[in-house]
């Protein structure tokens, strides 16, 4: 019996140990077609959603994310443009109309989920779940803002921070992963359905599976509103002005 | 370069000297009412813009509200509405920013109320303005309180409050309503909500009395899009059968002005999600929700002090002292709009017409008039 389960230990280790080898072989930050750089966050359990916010972010329930690569930050409007002149691609949302003087290197907003994902399929990439989004925001001590669970001011473009626009990616600090505004600047696209999490009994508005989630804060958001954990339900056809993405790629 | 551009066609030559009578119109149009603001030498290229405007608006004439348009992003919507705006002044309405004239704010508001209503008497006006007011039903003044500096003056709004219950309104059936009750404590109004024989005061979120949000139901701002989902207060969708909406005279760095129909963003949750494009058309589209639409019955502009820099939440740089009254939120956004459009272009700064977009949506929503040809602006000086 002894001998038994010395094997059975054995092999789970050497399981678990080959697919750490396995995954300290994969780059911990690479550089993909579209010339952004993406950084490797490692798979995990960790609880989604909240216990006190709104309805639609409860109840708080446990996750299992597969490790994947996502973008450091927001894709730029340099980055959409030059997307769009090397396939032709026709945006469906006026991105053009926000893109102003000195806004290269702004996130690129008024984009619908579609070109989202067009941009996505060029560059090799997808755009993340609403689960891997909330999973990377946090970092790897699951925190509820980018810098930790106490708002703090001069740390993210937000309404409180007196943004009134968005501002330039990697302007403020990453969270732990090295992701650059999770919590500020522009809120997200994901590909996920906007519907109730596992053992959801009240119904909450817009869950009719119409909707898509859009994650993160942005400036025009106070800190509340702007916590890993809040939920969006935006429709893949609209754009929006403080909507934009950034994208993820499985290892 | 602007200037270069009037004088290189002989038509447009031709009605710059329209444009200069028109200016002049303009100008008149705000005479005697920027008190403190001292005589100085406007300079030529501002000078030349403000009558271009004035004159634009004033003279009326399509093509010139085309150019007008083009010059200032300004949106003049065409409608049948006509309005009436008073515009009453008092030399001793203010001593200093934070020292109001109380003894005068009465005389002032009924004198404005009456010009305003084109009525003889306050009774007359009071009944011209809540034709089917029964006892019982309840009065809401909402308030700006925003800043600290520039908020609805309490003594103006007590004012009204007193002309309201010497015309038959219980004071128990009057509310004085902000966001919040701290910011009218630190404007110093007296919060009450208990049923008793003085006015109601308080906040829509109060540490105590919360009459919170109505949840009920979303007002449709954005379709398809709901991030940070807009609750009416309660004190408006239930508590309220009307509305007095006293704005005060402030620009606004995102939406140009925040008068009338800005004022509103102080009535829902998650104001700030609403501040894109320069507030426009949420501004609008707010106004027209029947919540706000049927119950505002009245307008009091509180222009005794303005900011015309750094708004909302900067000093006020002139003690403007005037009370104006309207029925046309519309009307009286145009006319603070043009009013601090003229005290900013004589203090050399930029335009703020081509941000308030969201009063020309208003007037495409049929919400009142921005035609300052259809606007009969009545002055008083008292």
């Amino acid at each position: 019996m002894k001998k038994v389960l010395l094997i059975f230990t054995l092999i789970i280790t050497a399981l678990y140990m080959g697919s750490l080898q396995n995954l300290s072989a994969r780059r911990w930050r690479i550089k993909t077609k579209d010339g952004k750089y993406m950084r490797l966050i490692r798979g995990g359990r960790f609880l989604m959603g909240s216990r006190y916010g709104k309805c639609e972010e409860k109840p708080r329930h446990r996750v299992r994310v597969k490790s994947f690569y996502m973008d450091e930050t927001e894709v730029t409007f340099s980055q959409f443009r030059k997307f769009v002149k090397a396939t032709g691609y026709t945006a469906i949302g006026s991105w053009k109309s926000a893109f102003k003087r000195g806004y290269k290197n702004h996130p690129v907003v008024n984009v619908t989920y579609v070109d989202a994902e067009a941009y996505a399929k060029w560059a090799g990439k997808r755009l993340p779940t609403e689960q891997e989004w909330e999973y990377a925001a946090g970092g790897p001590r699951r925190y509820v803002y980018d810098y930790g669970n106490r708002w703090n001011r001069r740390a993210a473009a937000l309404w409180d921070s007196r943004r009134k626009t968005s501002v330039r990616v990697k302007r403020y600090r990453p969270n732990g992963y090295g992701l650059y505004d999770m919590t500020g600047n522009v809120m997200e696209w994901t590909k996920s359905k906007f519907l109730p999490y596992p053992g959801k009994r009240k119904k909450c508005p817009n869950m009719d599976g119409s909707f898509l989630v859009v994650k993160g804060g942005c400036y025009l958001f106070f800190a509340d509103r702007s916590r890993r954990q809040a939920r969006h339900a935006v429709k893949p056809h609209i754009s929006f002005s403080a909507i934009g993405f950034r994208c993820a790629k499985d290892l | 370069m602007r200037l270069n551009r009037i004088s290189v066609f002989p038509r447009l030559v031709l009605d710059a000297q329209k444009i200069y009578k028109g200016g002049i119109m303009f100008e008149n149009l705000f005479e005697g009412l920027n008190n403190s603001l001292e005589k100085e030498s406007i300079e030529r290229r501002h000078f030349l813009k403000g009558a271009f405007v004035g004159g634009a608006t004033l003279l009326g004439s399509p093509f010139l509200s085309k150019l007008m348009a083009k010059e200032t992003g300004w949106r003049i919507v065409d409608s049948n509405i006509k309005s009436r705006v008073s515009l009453v002044t008092h030399k001793s309405s203010m001593y200093s920013v934070r020292r109001v004239n109380r003894r005068v704010m009465r005389p002032m508001f009924e004198e404005s109320l009456k010009l305003g209503m084109n009525t003889s008497s306050v009774k007359a006006a009071w009944d011209k303005v809540f034709p089917n007011y029964k006892a019982g039903q309840v009065i809401a003044f909402k308030l700006t309180c925003l800043n600290p500096h520039c908020s609805s003056h309490k003594e103006l709004v007590y004012e009204i409050a007193n002309s309201l219950i010497r015309w038959g309104v219980k004071p128990n059936d009057i509310i004085i309503f902000e966001r919040s009750a701290w910011e009218l404590r630190r404007q110093r109004y007296r919060l009450n909500y208990r049923k008793n024989n003085r006015v109601r005061c308080f906040g829509t979120s109060n540490p105590g009395y919360n009459p919170g949000y109505d949840k009920s139901f979303v007002i449709p701002l954005r379709e398809g899009l709901f991030i940070g989902t807009p609750h009416f207060s309660k004190v408006l969708s239930k508590m309220c059968d009307y509305i007095i909406n006293v704005p005060v005279l402030k620009n606004h760095s995102d939406a140009g002005v925040t008068l009338a129909l800005k004022n509103h963003y102080g009535s829902f949750n998650n104001p700030s999600a609403f501040h894109d494009n320069y507030c426009s058309p949420y501004a609008a589209k707010l106004n027209a929700h029947p919540v706000i639409k049927d119950k505002t019955k009245l307008v009091v502009l509180d222009a005794l002090s303005c900011v015309f820099r750094g708004g909302p939440g900067g000093y006020p740089g002139m003690l403007t002292k005037t009370i104006g009254v309207s029925t046309d939120p519309i009307a009286i956004d145009t006319v603070g709009l043009l009013w601090l459009e003229d005290i900013r272009r004589k203090k050399g700064m930029s335009s703020i017409m081509n941000r308030s977009k969201h009063i020309a949506a208003g007037a495409e929503l049929k919400l009142g008039t921005n035609n300052p040809k259809n606007i009969n602006v009545i002055k008083r000086k008292i």
